[in-house]
């Protein structure tokens, strides 16, 4: 029988807490803060009240295994040390040279609306008849995006992945739509979703793509302009995805013939340009709200000096002159009211590979590196080290893929092979993983090709297209990317006859018109946007039903 | 693992728990904390800790073998066996490629040329406190400072002791090795010291040293050429002030962290940059490797004991030798050899003039003192940081006003209002009244466990928000 106590006996807390000699008070004061902050990262309150983010991760368990075996650097490098400045961006307006050429905002499956889980305003898919109209004229197949699993375990927060069937934990891209969520809600100001586009011509044009960051633009925000190259490569290439400038520039690109490569440095954007006298200008404007510059130049022995001014004031210098040749990323912060960039050369050899803007925003930075005629081994040119040493600056969170294109035309000529197109790719893959391992991404396979028979009559479909498909789809399920098949998008085999008769593509039969890219860039988005939609969908329900 | 990481902050309680579960029982818990010492040590590398491990063995058998000579010559025999295995041991380790480096540049001056082909060798964390810490038992056994161990889990844990195993505090062995003997306790009021001392630690770390390093200090130490003047300086003073957050944070959550265990571990730093003289500069900045240094080297050496010529000779041997002992290359000998000069020039002045007793100078003429010793401190660090000698030198141009017109030498873009304000705050907090912060830990004692807990959480969620960055490591590690 307990006896029941008595009036003047000391509380539980005050033997525990008030006497001196006790060492349990520490004991509690640790345990309820851990419990404290465990519960709050558990509990469904906005991430800025949550002390660790990892708990809500798709496996608290195994970003906590994760984190607890991650062996820290010994001693970094001041190069490797990360800056978190380099973040946050601005709004990139619309750059489209042919705004008249752009399809009118269409849906071709229904408006789509979704009330967020932190948000009070949910966000709605605009209509889009155009490209409803399209669809049903062009057989347009919105091929979802296909994430293979990258854990297989089963726990209480299981997706079924689409490619396996089988329950799974964490697809791939969960980690960029994560980021993504968390835009999205607002409670991470400043937070930046950063994308490379990697690709041909067909993005060195940036018309899909841009429509691509357009689309996720409206939904997430602009968090900047991303990395822009020096100058334009050729006209075909957008003026407002690089600066323009004096003539003295010489480009040096890796897609030129192999012999006449000086040497590999390309940066991470397969091109650099020298100024070969004083006094040479590069302009960048508009800039929008940008407010952070990284400056990508390579500095060696005989390196040049450059000045920065913003709205024609000198706000930074740059000494490209040191005694080793290696790549630099150089940081500045641009004065709020800054409207144009102008790089000037002060003396004569200053090699630029381009420059990144972003401002003090929350949103999707898109950044498109497309360089005509660029196959997957061509990507592998750049000197590796200094291709992942850039990139790793960058700090990307998801890498697209938009070749096989070139590939394609090459084997058809049997001067490549599935087995050299499926090495090269995965190699490019792991290559720019290296330079940030968290990094998310997505292989897009090519456009349907055709040989023209007869002047242009008859359209015969090139049977390796679809070869190089599979083995980017086998590329993507062993390197734990995702992969979007375009070719069926657009109405598969076949498909590219209708493109052809709704104008939608040049005389080459290779490259789409501006409303046929922007057409691509709209299903894109769309594929992306619903595979994001799946996945903060399931992890809603699964938080409803406290799955 | 890195104090400010979540790997430590699940390590930690756990370790705490487990202590105190068996701390009636002296040989579980010594083993317990031997034990998570090496799985501290060995969440970077378990290979090196077998390297911790080897001093350990060697030094508790020399210490053995000198309790038992009878004859001094053996004993002093048994240290110099100690003393040369562990400083081959740093040698080998910290200064192989440097002192080959040397040998061939030397050699190529005598007009031999040899090719240097630098040893891939891996630099175990913390060598040289770890060196300097188990030296430090053998020669106060020598000495009869304290006695040698029975136990070999004793000296093995009073080397690698995870709170202080990387960077310090450098703990004595006649300081750190009879509290072993004795059963812990924790107090409440000590218990809750230790909390905030880790707190306050990780938030110097995290909140100042961190930010000001991704900021502003890692950009000018780069790339000097690109920036003004004034933002150059900003740059250096901000690094000043960095190295002290960065390592008196460490020291910090070493003293707490070890103070949760019941260990008291002595104080590293006393607000250094309030000194006003070079020699109080060193009584106040890594109290533990300078009094180390001072004890086991400049005393030995001679200390003050010659003539004058004598006592400046061995302050500049101590202070090189110290120099190299942060880094092995020679631009840390001529950042000792700066401190060396101007410790030998404060001597030479009092000499001359007489050492003026505390509060006996006028206000100016200590305001003058403080000016000129945080000057020399602050243009040093220059070399201390700086990655090459010739990018000191160009980091010092880079601070003189040169030919920049008037506009350049007032405009500093970079230094945003967030640094700015980080400078400021660190700049009060350090040179602030030492009685408030003391206030603050008698308060914070008084503090009911759910005030103290929110406190904790709060911290914790400014910490979070502010951390959009990879976390660095502490500047001391590489030493």
């Amino acid at each position: 029988m307990v006896s029941p106590p008595s009036a003047n006996a000391p509380s539980v807390y005050t033997v525990i807490v008030s006497s001196p000699e006790r060492s349990s008070a520490t004991g509690v004061t640790l345990a309820s803060f851990y419990v404290v902050a465990i519960g709050l990262s558990l509990l469904p309150v906005p991430s800025w009240l949550q002390p660790t983010e990892l708990l809500s991760e798709d496996d608290p368990i195994q970003a906590i295994a994760e984190v607890l075996l991650s062996k820290p650097e010994s001693i970094p490098l001041p190069d490797q040390q990360v800056d978190q400045q380099q973040a946050e961006g601005d709004l990139f307006p619309n750059d489209n040279e042919d705004p008249s050429a752009v399809l009118a905002v269409g849906e071709n499956a229904g408006v789509h609306t979704r009330t967020l889980g932190r948000t009070e305003t949910p966000w709605v898919m605009p209509p889009r008849p155009q490209l409803d109209r399209y669809a049903e004229l062009l057989g347009l197949m919105a091929s979802p995006l296909e994430r293979p699993c990258l854990r297989p375990r089963r726990s209480r927060r299981r997706e079924r992945s689409p490619v396996t069937g089988k329950s799974c934990e964490r697809l791939s891209m969960s980690r960029f739509f994560e980021r993504l969520r968390k835009i999205e809600s607002g409670t991470h100001e400043n937070l930046v979703a950063r994308v490379v586009h990697f690709g041909d011509s067909l993005i060195a044009s940036d018309k899909i793509s841009d429509m691509v960051r357009k689309r996720l633009q409206e939904r997430f925000g602009s968090g900047g302009k991303g990395f822009l190259m020096a100058k334009r490569l050729n006209q075909l290439q957008k003026g407002q995805r690089s600066g323009r400038g004096s003539d003295g520039w010489e480009l040096d690109i890796m897609t030129a013939p192999i012999h006449r490569l000086d040497d590999r440095h390309f940066g991470f954007s397969g091109a650099s340009f020298t100024a070969k006298k004083r006094r040479e200008m590069l302009l960048f404007e508009p800039i929008g709200a940008s407010r952070f510059v990284d400056i990508f130049y390579l500095s060696q022995p005989k390196g040049g000096r450059l000045t920065l001014l913003a709205d024609d004031v000198a706000v930074g210098r740059l000494n490209t002159k040191s005694a080793n040749v290696q790549a630099q990323v150089e940081h500045f912060v641009l004065p709020e009211t800054t409207k144009k960039l102008e790089l000037r050369s002060e003396s004569a050899n200053v090699r630029l590979y381009g420059m990144s803007l972003e401002a003090k925003r929350a949103g999707i930075v898109w950044t498109t590196l497309g360089l005509p005629g660029a196959t997957s081994d061509v990507w592998l040119r750049p000197n590796k080290e200094e291709f992942v040493r850039l990139l790793s600056r960058h700090r990307p969170h998801l890498a697209v893929f938009m070749l096989g294109g070139n590939d394609g035309l090459m084997l058809s000529k049997k001067k490549t092979t599935l087995r050299a197109i499926e090495k090269s790719t995965r190699r490019l893959v792991g290559r720019v993983r290296e330079a940030y391992p968290r990094m998310d991404c997505l292989l897009v396979s090519p456009l349907e090709a055709v040989r023209a028979k007869g002047g242009g009559r008859r359209l015969i479909p090139k049977p390796e297209v679809p070869k190089v498909i599979e083995i980017q789809r086998r590329v993507a399920r062993k390197e734990g990317c995702a992969f979007w098949d375009m070719y069926t998008s657009m109405g598969g085999k076949g498909s590219l006859k209708k493109w052809v008769k709704a104008r939608l593509m040049l005389a080459d039969f290779i490259h789409p018109k501006s409303r046929g890219s922007n057409l691509l860039g709209e299903i894109m988005a769309e594929a992306i946007m619903t595979a994001y939609d799946e996945h903060i969908t399931r992890d809603d329900a699964q938080t409803a039903t406290g799955g | 693992m890195l104090f400010h990481s979540l790997q430590f902050l699940i390590f930690l309680p756990i370790v705490f728990a487990l202590y105190w579960l068996v701390a009636d029982h002296p040989t579980v818990r010594k083993v317990l904390l031997l034990i998570a010492s090496a799985l501290f040590y060995a969440a970077w590398n378990p290979v090196p800790f077998l390297l911790v491990l080897y001093c350990a063995t060697l030094d508790y058998f020399m210490a053995k073998l000198m309790a038992s000579a009878a004859d001094a010559s053996l004993r002093k025999l048994y240290l110099m066996v100690s003393i040369v295995s562990n400083l081959s041991v740093l040698v080998f380790f910290k200064y192989a490629n440097f002192l080959l480096e040397t040998l061939v540049e030397m050699a190529s001056w005598l007009g031999i040329q040899l090719v240097f082909h630098r040893l891939d060798i891996l630099l175990p964390l913390g060598i040289s406190f770890v060196v300097f810490q188990t030296l430090s038992y053998t020669v106060d056994v020598y000495r009869g400072d304290c006695e040698a161990r029975d136990s070999w889990v004793d000296v093995a844990l009073f080397i690698s002791f995870f709170p202080q195993i990387i960077a310090g505090p450098i703990v004595r062995a006649s300081h750190f090795l009879p509290q072993l003997d004795a059963r812990p306790a924790l107090p409440n009021d000590h218990g809750a010291r230790a909390i905030l001392r880790i707190a306050k630690g990780l938030a110097k770390k995290i909140l100042i040293a961190d930010l000001l390093e991704a900021d502003i200090i890692s950009r000018v130490f780069s790339s000097p050429e690109t920036y003004f003047p004034l933002e150059v300086w900003g740059g250096v003073f901000a690094y000043t002030l960095q190295i002290y957050y960065d390592f008196s944070a460490y020291s910090d959550v070493a003293i707490g962290s070890a103070a949760l265990f019941g260990f008291y571990i002595p104080e590293n730093f006393n607000r250094p940059y309030k000194a006003t003289n070079l020699p109080e500069f060193w009584q106040r900045w890594h109290i533990s490797l300078s009094t180390w240094l001072r004890d086991y080297l400049y005393i030995p050496l001679g200390g003050n004991r010659g003539t004058k010529l004598f006592t400046i000779r061995n302050l500049m041997i101590t202070m090189v030798l110290g120099g190299i002992w942060h880094g092995a290359n020679w631009r840390m000998a001529l950042w000792g050899g700066m401190h060396g000069i101007g410790l030998s020039l404060t001597r030479l002045y009092w000499w001359r003039y007489g050492r003026p007793k505390p509060g006996e100078s006028p206000w100016w003429w200590a305001a003058i003192g403080w000016m000129l010793t945080f000057l020399s401190v602050m243009l040093a660090r220059i070399f201390f940081r700086a990655e090459s000698m010739p990018m000191a030198w160009k980091i010092l141009s880079e601070m003189l006003p040169g030919n920049h017109p008037w506009a350049e030498l007032v405009a500093a873009p970079n230094l945003t209002l967030r640094v700015l304000t980080i400078v400021g705050a660190a700049s009060l907090l350090h040179f602030g009244p030492t009685r408030l912060f003391d206030r603050i830990a008698d308060v914070w004692v008084l503090t009911p466990i759910p005030v103290r807990v929110m406190a904790l959480v709060g911290l914790s969620l400014v910490v979070k928000q502010v951390m959009d960055f990879e976390a660095q490591t502490f500047i001391y590690f590489q030493f």
